[in-house]
């Protein structure tokens, strides 16, 4: 069914839990071992699907969509095409540019903004080209293999949806809640969740889950977490409010926000009460919803310590050599 | 520098030694239909070794096999040898195979499998011995009698229950008729065909950006005649409407001839005057009271020339003349066609409403999955053609090109 998530294929074939996602990349590797013991592809140690080298993927796709002007959906549905795709498949027996150029192609098609595939390929080609076979054909080709290890479930839903939903039923239920979503509230949300497709959150929770969870990073933790994000706070007390916020979000977050917040100014802890006040009448499942909040603080104390170059050589070395 | 690195290098190697073939799994019995699309084969599952020794005797299950034509860019000038490349995957073919991996509803067409496979999409379908077309041809011999007001009313309350599945699912098909609706050996009504189906919530783009021109001419919606941008569902139930027509007249009832694009201007979509003039024959020339929105439309101006140029129009809704003409006595029958057929799309009954109306619920009581009952009469199977079973080779020219394209057309 297409009309929600509950009923999708999304949820029932390409959801996972925790174990099952370790599972399924323990799998691969030694998938991997066995190809490279049976000498089908080389050993490249650099090559690792860590968090460093999906920061540099999901990159790779904001690049390519901006050159193409593509919209903000069609760039979270190729994010998560090349997630699925690595579950199943070796960094090291794959081009990866073409891989991100095909699941852009791919996901414009399935967002019904369809871009030529000409056009794609000279992009991509601008921006890489030593990587990107001035060929049509090889991309075509690229999507036949990757729609197939997706097993053609295509159709995606996106917590951008749900966070507009939400806005607007805090705006009809104003008198209820008394909470309503400044534009940059909504904006730093929305943000968020353009971050978040760096995670592995969107094959472990519903889409509402994640767009819950960016409006509390926005409201709660807003201040600590700029101060995260911004480059120009010194790393030592970066590091300091990583501490604090890991700690702040461990536990149930309703009891340890209220307490930890004395030094906000009471608006933002009425803001905050209002929130967590939506959070339980609507019966939100609160640990998904700590869980999704503390991924995304890693990814950013993780993004602080990104080093692009190291990512891109090991990529160079294992493409050029192959 | 190893060229390998601008191909897909070891996974694909890897991937084309485990892949499935077509032909290891089910066995062509030859071809059902041609079309721009490509061609559906017939098909059975192939037994596994052991068990065709056990029980010979067991029919094995029947598929469709659709295959999608593959759009070949070669150029006329490097066709020395016919290597048919990838060049990427149709609009029309990834929405179909995105949208039928999600459904899942008792009438509309269910999907088996997708193999991919020698650069070609295969989509396993389940197999249906009949559709309405083929049904309507065989009614429509002289000493054959109609399809009974009984049987109707099955058929179309399984087509509505169909389209209320896939709007409700934001869903719409687009390409509604006859010969897209299937119907299995025991009445079970299958919408087929969801080419032209697409996901209506939010579209990022204008929906006449994608397709300018959807829906079989004699099915189209008068909306759509007037070239609107932005419509609706609606347009599904119009279709629906010129179905139920057709179930009970056993011909078309509004068979309009196209207009072609113009060859020096194929950018403007030409106004469907022919189509409009046979829609205005039966229910009269639309206007801002049964039609509030009708000078809204982009083709407007046409239509107003149209009306203009063409001085002895129908004026009133003809439509229970035509009802009665063709031997229609049931009331609730005639009011349902009705409230299919309304002019403006948004006073036209919806999926939703169209099920709960007093045609389904007065007696004779709607039978909702064997629209054949009670009928003393076999229809003939779905004819197949043996000349091409080659289901795998892409060697295109004959196997599309054959002159058996419109075998299914009356």
């Amino acid at each position: 069914m297409s009309a929600n998530f509950w009923n999708s294929t999304q949820r029932e074939k390409w959801q996972f839990n925790r174990q099952s996602l370790l599972d399924q990349r323990r799998r691969l590797l030694i998938l991997e071992k066995k190809m490279i013991q049976n000498g089908f592809i080389k050993d490249y140690p650099n090559i690792n699907y860590d968090s460093n080298m999906r920061i540099y993927l999901h990159n790779l796709i904001i690049k390519l969509g901006r050159r193409l002007n593509i919209r903000q959906v069609a760039l979270a549905t190729a994010e998560i095409y090349v997630t699925r795709f690595l579950l199943k498949v070796s960094l090291k027996e794959i081009n990866v540019y073409l891989m991100v150029t095909t699941s852009i192609y791919v996901a414009c098609k399935i967002e019904e903004t369809p871009q030529h595939i000409r056009l794609v390929i000279s992009e991509a080609r601008n921006l890489w080209p030593e990587y990107i076979p001035s060929d049509i054909s090889k991309l075509a080709e690229f999507e036949f293999y990757l729609i197939e290890e997706m097993d053609l479930y295509l159709l995606l839903h996106h917590p951008y949806k749900s966070l507009i939903q939400i806005k607007d039923f805090l705006n009809e239920n104003f008198d209820e809640y008394q909470l309503q979503l400044t534009s940059s509230e909504l904006q730093h949300s929305w943000s968020l969740l353009n971050d978040s497709y760096i995670t592995d959150l969107h094959l472990l929770y519903p889409p509402h889950i994640l767009a819950l969870s960016s409006i509390y990073i926005t409201i709660v933790l807003k201040k600590t977490l700029n101060s995260i994000r911004s480059d120009t706070v010194e790393s030592n007390d970066k590091d300091l409010h990583i501490d604090d916020l890991i700690s702040l979000t461990n536990n149930n977050p309703s009891n340890e926000i209220n307490t930890n917040l004395d030094s906000k100014s009471d608006e933002d802890t009425i803001k905050i009460n209002k929130f967590m006040n939506f959070l339980s009448r609507n019966h939100v499942n609160l640990d998904q919803v700590v869980e999704s909040v503390q991924d995304l603080i890693n990814l950013y104390v993780i993004w602080n310590r990104y080093n692009e170059s190291n990512v891109k050589k090991a990529l160079q070395y294992m493409l050029l050599n192959r | 520098m190893s060229s390998s690195i601008l191909t897909l290098g070891p996974y694909k190697h890897r991937k084309d030694l485990t892949r499935e073939s077509v032909l290891s799994k089910y066995e062509i019995l030859g071809y059902i239909a041609a079309g721009t699309y490509g061609k559906v084969y017939k098909a059975q599952g192939k037994l596994k070794e052991k068990r065709k020794n056990e029980e010979d005797s067991i029919p094995s299950k029947l598929y469709a096999i659709k295959k999608f034509k593959i759009e070949s860019n070669i150029k006329p000038n490097l066709m020395d040898n016919e290597v048919i490349n990838y060049t990427g995957i149709s609009q029309s073919a990834i929405r179909e195979m995105s949208l039928c991996k999600e459904l899942n509803h008792k009438n509309v067409i269910n999907l088996i499998d997708i193999i991919l496979e020698n650069k070609s999409i295969y989509m396993i379908l389940e197999y249906c011995e009949h559709d309405l077309l083929q049904i309507i041809h065989y009614h429509s011999h002289p000493e054959v009698k109609p399809i009974p007001i009984k049987n109707v009313k099955s058929l179309v309350w399984q087509i509505l229950n169909g389209v209320l599945y896939l709007h409700k699912n934001w869903i719409f098909h687009r390409d509604l008729k006859p010969a897209n609706i299937m119907v299995t050996e025991s009445g079970v009504v299958k919408i087929g065909d969801l080419g032209l189906a697409r996901k209506f919530n939010n579209p990022l783009q204008s929906l006449y950006t994608g397709d300018k021109v959807v829906v079989t001419i004699w099915y189209r919606a008068p909306e759509l005649l007037m070239g609107a941008r932005y419509y609706t569902p609606a347009i599904d139930l119009w279709a629906v409407g010129c179905i139920l027509a057709e179930l009970l007249s056993l011909r078309p009832i509004f068979k309009g001839e196209e207009a072609k694009f113009d060859i020096n201007n194929k950018k403007t979509v030409p106004f469907q005057k022919n189509q409009f003039l046979k829609i205005i024959d039966i229910l009269g020339i639309p206007n801002s009271t049964n039609w509030p929105s009708l000078s809204k439309y982009p083709e407007y101006y046409s239509f107003q020339q149209m009306v203009a140029g063409n001085s002895n129009l129908n004026t009133t809704n003809n439509l229970l003349n035509w009802y009665k003409l063709i031997g229609g006595n049931n009331k609730a029958c005639f009011n349902l066609l009705q409230d299919l057929l309304h002019y403006d799309p948004n006073k036209r009954v919806t999926a939703d409403n169209a099920l709960v109306h007093d045609f389904f619920s007065e007696q004779p009581k709607t039978l909702i999955d064997n629209a054949f009952d009670g009928l003393n009469l076999k229809y003939p199977k779905r004819r197949i053609f043996t000349d091409d079973n080659d289901i795998i080779s892409n060697s295109g020219r004959k196997v599309f090109n054959d002159s058996r394209k419109k075998v299914r057309q009356i």
